[in-house]
C-alpha cells in the first residue's frame, strides 16, 4: 500500500470537502479521493473548513510518501475560492484537477411544501453554487496548464427520488449534472473535461451518524449487487476520470451505485421485503 | 504504452473480436483491449473468426511477455460460444471477465434495409451478447462473480451522422436494455454488467469506410475536438473490468469527447468552418 502509483503523476489536484467527519475506519468521499490521488502520484490540495478534521487524511498521505497540503476555505465564498486556486498554483506550480466534493443535505424530510426558504437557499449554495465558484477560478489556471479535469460528486437523488423527500438536495444534484454537461461542451476546446460521479447508497461517516442499522441494511439490499459500497469505490472512479486514461471522456454521469439506477421498484421488491 | 501493471492480476478474460483490424500501432478496439488487459496481468482468450488476425494480436502480446490464447470461433453460433467458455476455463482454470466487442454495421434505414441484412446485424451485435453470456455467467458464478463489458455505441442512444444504419442502432440500443436487465438479475451473483458507448472513435475499421472529410467532421463534432483512439475505449473497459469498479454495475459509460452532452447547435460553430 505504500508504493506510489503513477496514474496521476505530475498532476496537481484540489479536493474540496476533504475534511469531513470520520468514525472508526470509515472514510469520507473527499478524504478517500485525496488519499488515492496522492497514492497515484498527484500533489493534492485538501480544502475544507476545519484543518483538525483533515489531519487523519494528511497523516495517511504522508505515511504513504505522498504529497499533500491543507488549505482552509469555505468554498461557498467567492474570494475564498479565488485564494484557494491561487494558493494551489503558488504551492505546486499549476492546477490540473478539481474535485467538488462538498455537499449539505437536510437532516429531516424536506419537500417543496414544507421546506424553509433559507434552508433551500443554503443547500443550493453549498451543493451547487460552489461548483460554479471553484470552476470560475480553476478553469483559467487549467487552461494555462493545457487543460484539466473537473469531477463533481453528484448523487442518484439528482436522477431519481430517494426514500424520503430531500427536494433541495435533489435540485442541487440535478443542477450539478446539467451544469457539468454545459461546462464540458463550452470548455471542451480548452481541453477541460467535466464529469459527474453519481453516487448511490454508499456507507460513509455522514450516513453512519444518521442511519440506524436496519436502514443501512435496506440501502444495501436495494442495490442489485447487494453489497455495501464505500468511499473507496467512489474514489477509484475519481482516479480514473482524473487521469489521462479518460482523456476522451467528458460530460458523462458515471453511477457508482451497485446497479441501482437500472432497477425498477418491483425488480428489487423481493430483496427488500424479507431480510436476507 | 507497454507499462506493466497488476490491475487485472489473477483474472481470466474473454475478448471477442480480438483479432487485428489495423496495422502497427494503429490497432483496433479488440486488439487494444487485449493488449491492455495482458499488460495489467490478465490471461486472455482472444476470440475471432479470423485466425490470422487473432494470431497477429497474440504475437504482439507475446512480444510484450503477456499471456493469451487464440480461440477461433463464431459468436453467432451457440456451440461455438459454449466451446469458447469451456476453452477459457480449460486453458486458464476459470473465467472472470467477458468483453463483447464484436460488431458490424452497414447502411440501411427501416424503409430500405434488406430483411436478411437486418437479421445478420442483430445476430452479430446483439444475439451474440446473449450467447456468450449464457455460457460465461455460470462459470463466473463458480468463481464468485465476474464483470461483463458490452460495446454499445452513442448510436444506441441517439441518431448518428452520415448514412443511417437502423439495424446497427437497434442492435446497440438492444445491448443497453439487455445489459441493464442482466445487471439487475445477476447482481446477487456478483456479476457486474456495464456498457461502453464509444463516440466517433478513430479506429481502423472506421477509417477504412470514411472519407477524410467525414473523419475531420467526426473529430470536430466532439466538444474536446481531438480524435479518440481504441486505447481510450480500452482504458475505460480496463477500469470497469477491474475490482476498482466492484460497486459499478448497469452503467453506460460514454467515451465520446463530450458528444452526448452537446446539442447540434452547440457544436455548429465548430462544424461549419474548418478548424
Amino acid at each position: 500500500m505504500s508504493t506510489l502509483g503513477t496514474r496521476l503523476e505530475g498532476k496537481v489536484a484540489i479536493v474540496t470537502g476533504a475534511s469531513g467527519i470520520r468514525s472508526d475506519d470509515l472514510w469520507g468521499i473527499g478524504e478517500a479521493i485525496a488519499i488515492l490521488f496522492a497514492r497515484e502520484g498527484a500533489s493534492v490540495f485538501l480544502v475544507g473548513r476545519n484543518r483538525d478534521k483533515a489531519e487523519a487524511s494528511l497523516a495517511r498521505i504522508q505515511e504513504e510518501g505522498g504529497e499533500a497540503s491543507f488549505f482552509p476555505a469555505d468554498v461557498s465564498d467567492n474570494d475564498a475560492c479565488q485564494r484557494m486556486v491561487a494558493a494551489a498554483v503558488k504551492t505546486y506550480g499549476k492546477l490540473d484537477i478539481v474535485v467538488n466534493s462538498v455537499a449539505n443535505a437536510p437532516d429531516h424530510p424536506t419537500s417543496v411544501v414544507d421546506v424553509d426558504e433559507a434552508l433551500w437557499d443554503s443547500i443550493i449554495e453549498v451543493s451547487l453554487k460552489t461548483v460554479m465558484l471553484t470552476s470560475k477560478h480553476a478553469i483559467p489556471e487549467m487552461i494555462n496548464a493545457g487543460g484539466g479535469s473537473i469531477i463533481n460528486i453528484s448523487s442518484i437523488q439528482g436522477v431519481q427520488a430517494g426514500f424520503r423527500a430531500s427536494h433541495p438536495y435533489s435540485a442541487a444534484k440535478g443542477g450539478m449534472m446539467a451544469l457539468s454537461k454545459s461546462m464540458a461542451v463550452h470548455y471542451g476546446r480548452d481541453n477541460i473535461r467535466t464529469n459527474c460521479l453519481v453516487v448511490g447508497q454508499v456507507h460513509t461517516p455522514h450516513v453512519a451518524v444518521v442511519i440506524p442499522d436496519e436502514a443501512r441494511q435496506m440501502r444495501r439490499r436495494a442495490g442489485p449487487l447487494g453489497t455495501e459500497g464505500d468511499a473507496w469505490d467512489v474514489a477509484w472512479a475519481a482516479v480514473f476520470l482524473a487521469s489521462d486514461e479518460a482523456r476522451w471522456i467528458s460530460g458523462v454521469d458515471l453511477p457508482i451505485d451497485a446497479g441501482l439506477l437500472v432497477t425498477t421498484p418491483l425488480a428489487m421488491y423481493p430483496y427488500l421485503k424479507d431480510p436476507e | 504504452m507497454t507499462t506493466q501493471g497488476n490491475r487485472l492480476e489473477g483474472k481470466v478474460a474473454i475478448v471477442t473480436g480480438a483479432g487485428a483490424t489495423g496495422s502497427g500501432d494503429f490497432v483496433g478496439i479488440g486488439q487494444a483491449i487485449s493488449l491492455l488487459f495482458t499488460r495489467q496481468g490478465a490471461k486472455v482468450l482472444l476470440v475471432d473468426r479470423d485466425e490470422k488476425n487473432a494470431e497477429i494480436t497474440l504475437a504482439q502480446i507475446k512480444e510484450e511477455g503477456g499471456d493469451a490464447t487464440v480461440f477461433v470461433g463464431d459468436v453467432t453460433n451457440i456451440d461455438s460460444c459454449q466451446e469458447m467458455s469451456e476453452a477459457a476455463v480449460k486453458t486458464y482454470g476459470k473465467l472472470n471477465v467477458l468483453i463483447n466487442n464484436v460488431g458490424i454495421s452497414g447502411p440501411g434505414s427501416v424503409t430500405d434495409v434488406e430483411e436478411e441484412f437486418w437479421d445478420t446485424v442483430i445476430d452479430v451485435n446483439l444475439k451474440s451478447v446473449m450467447l456468450t453470456s449464457k455460457f460465461a455467467i455460470p462459470e463466473m458464478i463458480k468463481d464468485g462473480g465476474g464483470s461483463i463489458v458490452n460495446l454499445s455505441s452513442i448510436v444506441g442512444l441517439r441518431a448518428g451522422g452520415g448514412r443511417p444504419s437502423h439495424a446497427y442502432a437497434a442492435s446497440k440500443g438492444g445491448i443497453l436494455g439487455l445489459s441493464n436487465s442482466m445487471a439487475v438479475h445477476y447482481g446477487r451473483d456478483n456479476i457486474r454488467v456495464n456498457c461502453i458507448a464509444p463516440g466517433h472513435v478513430n479506429s481502423p475499421m472506421v477509417a477504412r469506410h470514411s472519407s477524410d472529410e467525414m473523419m475531420d467532421l467526426r473529430r470536430r463534432a466532439g466538444p474536446l475536438g481531438f480524435d479518440g483512439t481504441p486505447w481510450d475505449v480500452a482504458y475505460a473497459i480496463l477500469f470497469l473490468a477491474s475490482d476498482e469498479a466492484r460497486w459499478i454495475s448497469g452503467v453506460t459509460l460514454p467515451v465520446d469527447a463530450g458528444l452526448l452532452a452537446a446539442t447540434p447547435l452547440a457544436m455548429f460553430p465548430h462544424l461549419k468552418d474548418p478548424e
